[in-house]
């Protein structure tokens, strides 16, 4: 019996005017986001293949390790299904650079080939599905029983053999394949602009992330149809029950997330303030600074000018500084190995002292900060999964690794890799070699480790996205519980 | 007749949940607005700025003992005036640079104690994420834009999709006709009512708002604020009757409600989520290649060896002054390397901006965009405000060179040569005649501006009043 109701129900919103309309709105709107999202990942591809082609040539062209050193940076690669679901992916800085002299902390880098493009929102498959679909999806429900009602031909269906239950399961599973139709036919459509883009080369991992993007969709889906549902039950007319639904709509996916995440923002930009960590950087760098030109009237040649070629003091002793010495030519070559060794005593003090120092400035000055901003974010998205457009925006953006979590796993990586690269100079004893400040050295690139992203597995982000998931499908079933059972008690006069 | 329909439509209105939505809507939501942006936000950005223009002020000073190096060094960077008005649009402006560069950047050591300095341009920096960004995901700041633009044209639909053809399916159209009132008279009294009864939601959350940040004292009430406020509300009352408008038409055209509602909401997302947010595709067509750097510093060494500056040696003795053969030899270096670095930065810009000028335009086609534009506008925000703020730093540019050009050439003992300061006139210059860099931000030429769009959006609002007109006029009553 539920079948020929879900039938009758397909066949039935099949035919009707919001279908035919949303059909072409999704089409027409994925086809065009999509196409502006594909732009928009390709400038950002663009800028950081440029970044990576200039990092490398730069890397070439140093001299003394010392310099090398200070260049070094960690990339991270716009992800592809960011044309999907952008999440905060076109907003957090791409690039950081990874010294040993420095814990590498947020970048600001927009990482496009034009930054004035901020000025124009972009709209991705997510948000079509969050606004569209769930219209759509409340569209469909708002009448579902009250119009029946209104109409009569609720008592009419009631008077053959059928249960109530199996009146509201059939309707609903009618309307969700429908729906589910839909769904799917936003997502190839999507997908297809996506694999007929030259720029994009989905892989296995990433269609395995887009199924399991489109699972969520269709929970969401299901959830703001179990609301509907719910609306028109506790409603007398129809009418009513569609300016509800509209409203709802309007305040759940358009209002709600805009007001958190606006609140959020505004908070977070009154209350973490980046002067401050740069101010308490500055003050350690200072007592860093002390510490070195105390360190080299005692330790090493009190005239320095004895060096000759390029140095300048005031070159090291900044935080970020490094040291290049040319010796003076013809200098007799017991006298350069003298200087040398003093020097290279000198500087495996000086670097190991640079290194605690910037763990300092990491914990007193950055690390403060970073956890504010986590704090922050929790905050928003813990009030942004109140809203299921919200808790589907999360979901998707951490299967598309787009989300801030993402964000964060880059510079805790970038972060592992400073330790990788100090393990390296340590291992190679580069702190205590003449090349380190050497003008005349080449430095070597062969064995230096490089930053490469470790691709996180699946199973993170769906760990990510469990959260919002869960929420998404407890939303959905207890809506649809509570009008299940309303429906039992409704009265049909 | 007209007024006892009016009267009639108002009392509907009003007593409607529809109404009551709308109400609480525009009150929450200007309510939120009003109680994050009483927070200290402008307060820090104005004494940022404070800060700017006095460090500009203090290095001009510095300068000022000498016409030579104020003419070479520049005037330092131009700091853009925050907008109190920020809360009506926000407009990224904190994405957006703040400040443009004018002071000479970089010099070149030339040996024996003589420098040059790289004459000073405009330098536009471009757009960076704020320190924030990207903590919460994209949203939409909750800015009168907003709230009117989104907002209140989807409750101005819900208004009045029902106007004609609810009261078609009813009946009690045939009845309301059936008096000597015409059918015109009819949709004006429905097209009134509708968009008073959204003035009202509209203006009773403009005053909440306004009070709320009155209270918070982040608001100084004052006439010139009215002044700026006045174009605000009269652009967002005609945006709503563009909506009104459209809302009485289709629901003129369409047999039954729920189409009415259905064909709305379609062309209400097209209108408002599908033709904004796609605008950046469609500008890829503009999108230039970016400047490359490293050809414009290889044209900046080609350009050092075609004047053969290379080996060229200060004659002069310690502590004495160049001769002035030998500086002018730089000069003339100076004046090709000034317009190469122009051609540079400005080419930069002029590909950066195009293609989001083009997104303005094409973003104007919807009502919405028309409103946002407007109100950016007017409250002095947004890319119309940056837009403006290069162009008085141009202009600003040029009356600096003129300014110390016209000094330099007052002065007989100067040699006149162009981007140097041994070369030029050495006489301090007394503070109060130095030209400072102010905004023309006067309410008449940011009106000026702005009346393009309110006639675009009368014009919108009037093209939907009449085409429901037509309709009606045409619709049979069955």
């Amino acid at each position: 019996m539920i079948t020929t109701i879900a039938r009758k129900e397909f066949h039935q919103a099949l035919l009707t005017l919001r279908f035919a309309v949303g059909l072409i709105l999704c089409v027409v709107a994925v086809a065009a986001g999509t196409l502006a999202m594909i732009e928009d990942y390709e400038s950002r591809r663009q800028a950081w293949l440029e970044q990576v082609r200039e990092h490398e040539t730069e890397l070439e062209q140093e001299g003394a390790y010392s310099h090398l050193v200070n260049d070094l940076k960690a990339f991270r690669e716009p992800r592809q299904l960011a044309v999907l679901s952008v999440g905060s992916d076109r907003w957090q800085g791409n690039q950081v650079t990874v010294t040993h002299h420095a814990v590498p902390v947020q970048s600001r880098w927009l990482g496009t080939s034009n930054p004035y493009m901020v000025l124009f929102r972009t709209v991705d498959l997510s948000l079509i599905v969050q606004i569209v679909l769930g219209l759509l999806a409340l569209l469909f429900a708002h009448d579902a029983v009250c119009g029946e009602r209104e109409r009569g031909t609720l008592r009419l269906m009631l008077a053959n053999p059928v249960a109530r239950d199996q009146i509201l399961v059939g309707k609903a599973a009618g309307h969700l394949g429908l729906l589910a139709v839909l769904l799917a036919v936003t997502y190839v459509v999507a997908l297809l602009f996506v694999q007929a883009s030259p720029a994009l080369h989905l892989g296995a991992g990433e269609i395995g992330r887009a199924v399991l993007m489109l699972c969520a969709s269709g929970l969401y889906v299901a959830a703001m149809y179990a609301v509907g549902l719910l609306l028109s039950i506790c409603t007398r007319r129809s009418a009513t029950a569609l300016v509800l639904a509209v409203f709802g709509w309007l305040l759940g996916v358009a209002v709600y997330p805009n007001v958190v995440g606006f609140a959020v923002d505004t908070h977070a930009r009154a209350r973490l303030s980046v002067e401050s960590s740069r101010d308490i950087e500055g003050q350690l760098y200072a007592s860093f600074g002390e510490w070195i030109r105390q360190r080299e009237s005692e330790v090493v040649v009190r005239d320095w000018s004895d060096l000759g070629g390029t140095y300048s003091s005031r070159n090291w002793t900044v935080p970020h500084g490094c040291m290049a010495i040319g010796f003076a030519e013809g200098e007799a070559e017991s006298e350069v190995e003298r200087k040398v060794r003093q020097l290279t005593s000198f500087f495996v003090e000086v670097e190991q002292q640079r290194m605690a120092y910037a763990d300092r400035v990491w914990r007193e000055a950055w690390e403060p900060l970073e956890v504010g901003m986590r704090g922050l974010h929790a905050v928003a998205s813990g009030l942004s999964l109140l809203s299921p457009a919200g808790a589907h925006g999360q979901a998707t953006a951490a299967l598309a690794r787009t989300d801030r979590g993402d964000y964060w796993r880059f510079l805790e990586s970038a972060r592992g890799y400073r330790g990788q690269l100090i393990a390296f100079y340590e291992q190679e004893g580069w702190f205590g070699s003449r090349e380190w400040f050497d003008l005349s050295a080449k430095a070597t690139l062969e064995h230096l480790p490089r930053y490469r992203e470790s691709a996180d597995s699946i199973g993170e982000g769906v760990a990510r996205a469990s959260a919002p998931l869960l929420l998404l499908a407890g939303f959905a079933g207890a809506a649809f519980m509570t009008a299940y059972w309303r429906f039992r008690r409704y009265d049909l006069a | 007749m007209i007024a006892t329909i009016l009267r009639r439509e108002l009392a509907d209105h009003l007593t409607s949940l529809r109404f009551a939505l709308t109400l609480l809507i525009t009150t929450a939501l200007m309510a939120v607005n009003g109680a994050v942006f009483s927070g200290p936000g402008h307060e820090r950005a104005m004494e940022r700025y404070q800060r700017q223009v006095k460090g500009a002020g203090d290095r001009i000073e510095g300068l000022a003992g000498s016409l030579g190096e104020l003419a070479v060094m520049g005037p330092g960077s131009l700091a853009k005036r925050p907008s109190p008005l920020s809360f009506v649009a926000f407009g990224r402006e904190d994405f957006l640079p703040g400040t443009i560069r004018a002071q000479s950047t970089g010099s070149y050591g030339w040996g024996s104690g003589f420098t040059i300095h790289n004459p000073w341009i405009l330098v536009y920096s471009s757009p960076v994420a704020p320190p924030a960004a990207g903590i919460v995901p994209d949203f939409v700041e909750v800015d009168w834009v907003f709230i009117v633009g989104f907002c209140l044209s989807l409750m101005a639909l819900l208004l009045t999709y029902d106007g004609v053809c609810g009261e078609r399916e009813t009946g009690t159209l045939k009845l309301a006709l059936s008096g000597p009132v015409p059918r015109f008279g009819l949709l004006l009294g429905k097209f009134t009512a509708a968009w008073v009864v959204l003035a009202v939601a509209l203006t009773l959350g403009i005053l909440l708002n306004l009070l709320i940040l009155g209270l918070a004292g982040t608001l100084a009430l004052g006439s010139d604020l009215f002044l700026r406020l006045a174009p605000v509300y009269l652009a967002c009352l005609l945006y709503l009757a563009c909506f009104v408008g459209l809302g009485l038409l289709v629901s003129c055209l369409s047999e039954r409600t729920s189409s009415a509602l259905v064909v709305l909401l379609l062309v209400w997302t097209v209108l408002l989520v599908l033709l904004p947010n796609t605008v950046s595709g469609a500008v890829s067509y503009f999108q230039e290649p970016k400047m490359d750097w490293g050809n414009h510093i290889s044209q900046r060494r080609a350009l050092t060896q075609e004047h053969q500056l290379w080996g060229k040696t200060n004659p002069a003795r310690p502590g004495e002054p160049p001769p002035a053969a030998f500086l002018a030899e730089f000069s003339d270096f100076l004046r090709d390397h000034l317009r190469l670095d122009r051609h540079f930065h400005e080419e930069k810009l002029r590909r950066q901006l195009r293609p989001v000028e083009a997104g303005a335009l094409v973003n104007r086609l919807s009502p919405y965009g028309i409103l946002q534009y407007a109100l950016e506008s007017l409250a002095g925000t947004g890319l119309p405000r940056h837009l403006r703020f290069i162009e008085d730093a141009r202009r600003y540019a040029l009356d600096f060179r003129r300014f110390t050009e016209e000094r330099d050439q007052a002065d007989p003992d100067s040699h006149h040569l162009f981007g140097l300061a041994p070369g030029l006139s050495q006489l301090p210059v007394p503070l109060e005649v130095i030209p400072l860099f102010r905004e023309r931000l006067s309410t008449g030429s940011v009106l000026a501006d702005t009346s393009t769009d309110l006639a675009l959006l009368t014009l919108f609002a009037l093209l939907a009043f009449m085409g429901a007109n037509v309709a009606f006029l045409r619709s049979e009553i069955a």
